[in-house]
């Protein structure tokens, strides 16, 4: 008797999924990737506003989508599963937390230190890249 | 000259209107992560809407019924039900992420928070789904959608940039330790991207409402394999764009401003400005196409009067649907509010379904009562055929490489 259809069907997607779950990266270092990719991004869009390359609305409205998109970042990373050492998560965890405050009032003007900002968010999206083992 | 100009005319709407909110995000995802390793999809996945839509028109044009039309009535009322669920779950999650993608467009041009500008976007598309005619849908987004030519525009200006061996990524893709299920789980939402049922509901509906007939299957022939031709070109430009700035620099393309960034690489300011003109436009001729799409689907299975080129008042139940059905996208990407991640999930979602949407090609293209003596040859079915193997490979791994890999 040949089995059903459905049978069949489940069997090649639970072969997929076994063959790709060792495949994936552990929660911990998705949302590390997740947010060093969101900090290099916000390095990069101040760094090209002061360099002429962006318009400041530009700027403005992309940091702003940048500073929702990271705001969670912490408190993932202080508890998602798959870190390989609980201290320096927390101390990650941190980090990007300081990075969260710098996309939120990032410097759009000359008279800050927008150097400062970027040189700060880059060493963060390093650390979180690293972290996620980019 | 009379007949070359709807080729032409075909040629360039296809062209602009190829992009979408899902095609933006899964490619500059797929570029910013694999470099040039995924495109090969797009590659695939455009020979396969090529064919789908040749199909489609040659079915409107010599059956003078549009595909979901003749699902009703070659398949029966319950079986029709099956693709319009598929498509009215998969389309209210990309139109959702289509009027996102709007607004983010004007966000980026006049520096507010997308959101705000949210039912400036809900406002739009409904002007136009309501009163404007046909041709001014087809025509307009897609004709100002060229603008994204830019980023094909881009690649030789920021060619000495270039990350080194970025060509060998072509063959090789660099897959990571951890990478394969995201991976894996872009080639899905590429292709769901790319073969989207909506354009077939949409394509054979507006052939239907220019009236096609047998003498406009030569031109539906060239526009559609041209026309996509060239569409796939602005979305390996994409690819290549994110390949050289966004991933060498770590940006992951986790939200559609950042992928402005390449633009700006290459043209300066200039750049930002071409991306929300190509984010504004190539979303909103979306966002038209797939609202029209569930309207012509459900009118034409339930027999209602339908027709854009109709005033509200002749088809006022097509227009509702549309209506409440872009009310429903609307109040999804208000609350969901991440137009990326539902353009991803959508584009999952296409995936999955595509086979309920495609199946029925492969009788309807053989019916005599349908396609006439335009029915399928041996190598047509061959082709719809392997496309719908596809479809079911990939409808049977895309959710479940949806969640192991946290969509990309």
């Amino acid at each position: 008797m040949r089995p059903p259809r459905v049978v069949l069907v489940a069997a090649f997607a639970a072969v997929v999924v076994t063959a790709c779950a060792g495949a994936t990266k552990t929660p911990f270092a998705r949302a590390a990737l997740d947010a060093g990719g969101t900090f290099a991004a916000a390095a990069r869009t101040i760094d090209d506003l002061h360099a002429g390359r962006l318009t400041r609305e530009y700027a403005a409205a992309t940091l702003g989508v940048l500073a929702t998109q990271v705001e969670a970042a912490p408190d993932e990373l202080r508890t998602a599963a798959g870190a390989s050492d609980p201290g320096s998560a927390a101390a990650l965890a941190d980090q990007a937390r300081a990075g969260v405050s710098v996309v939120r009032s990032p410097c759009l003007d000359a008279g800050c230190d927008w150097r400062g900002q970027v040189a700060a968010l880059r060493g963060t999206a390093r650390a979180l890249s690293e972290a996620g083992g980019s | 000259m009379k007949k070359v100009a709807p080729i032409l005319l075909g040629i360039l709407t296809a062209t602009g209107g190829y992009l979408d909110a899902g095609t933006i995000s899964t490619s500059s995802s797929a570029g910013a992560a694999f470099g040039l390793g995924l495109l090969w999809p797009i590659v695939l996945g455009t020979v396969a809407v090529v064919i789908l839509i040749e199909s489609a028109g040659r079915l409107a044009a010599v059956s003078g019924k549009p595909y979901a039309a003749a699902i009703r009535e070659r398949f029966g009322f319950s079986f029709w039900l099956l693709p319009l669920s598929a498509d009215l779950i998969a389309s209210v999650l990309l139109l959702a992420a289509d009027l996102g993608g709007v607004a983010t467009g004007f966000g980026l041009l006049v520096g507010h928070d997308w959101r705000v500008l949210l039912p400036l976007a809900f406002l739009i598309v409904w002007t136009f789904a309501w009163r404007a005619p046909f041709g001014l849908i087809e025509n307009g987004p897609s004709l100002l959608g060229l603008v994204a030519l830019s980023f094909v525009v881009a690649i030789p200006v920021l060619a000495s940039s270039s990350p080194p061996n970025l060509l060998d990524t072509m063959v090789k893709p660099r897959i990571g330790s951890g990478d394969l299920a995201s991976y894996l789980f872009l080639v899905a939402a590429m292709l769901g991207a790319t073969i989207q049922p909506y354009l077939v509901t949409f394509y054979s509906s507006g052939a239907r409402e220019e009236r096609w007939t047998r003498r406009t299957l030569v031109s539906n022939r060239v526009a559609s394999v041209l026309g996509m031709g060239f569409g796939m070109t602005t979305s390996v430009g994409l690819v290549a764009v994110c390949a050289i700035v966004l991933g060498p620099a770590g940006i992951r393309a986790g939200s559609l401003p950042e992928i402005g960034l390449g633009l700006a690489a290459a043209f300066g300011q200039l750049g930002g400005i071409l991306f929300a003109v190509v984010l504004i436009a190539c979303c909103l001729g979306a966002a038209l196409e797939v609202v029209l799409a569930i309207g012509y689907e459900v009118a034409q299975g339930f027999g209602w009067e339908w027709g854009e080129e109709k005033p509200p008042v002749e088809a006022p139940r097509f227009n509702l649907v549309l209506t409440l059905f872009l009310v429903a996208a609307f109040a999804l990407s208000f609350l969901v509010a991440d137009p990326l991640q539902l353009a991803l999930i959508g584009s999952a979602a296409v995936a999955l379904f595509l086979p309920l949407s495609l199946a029925p090609f492969l009788v309807l293209m053989n019916d005599p009562d349908y396609a006439r003596e335009e029915r399928n040859g041996l190598l047509m079915n061959v082709a719809t055929g392997a496309i719908l193997v596809l479809a079911f490979v990939v409808a049977v791994v895309s959710m479940p490489l949806l969640f192991l890999s946290g969509g990309g």
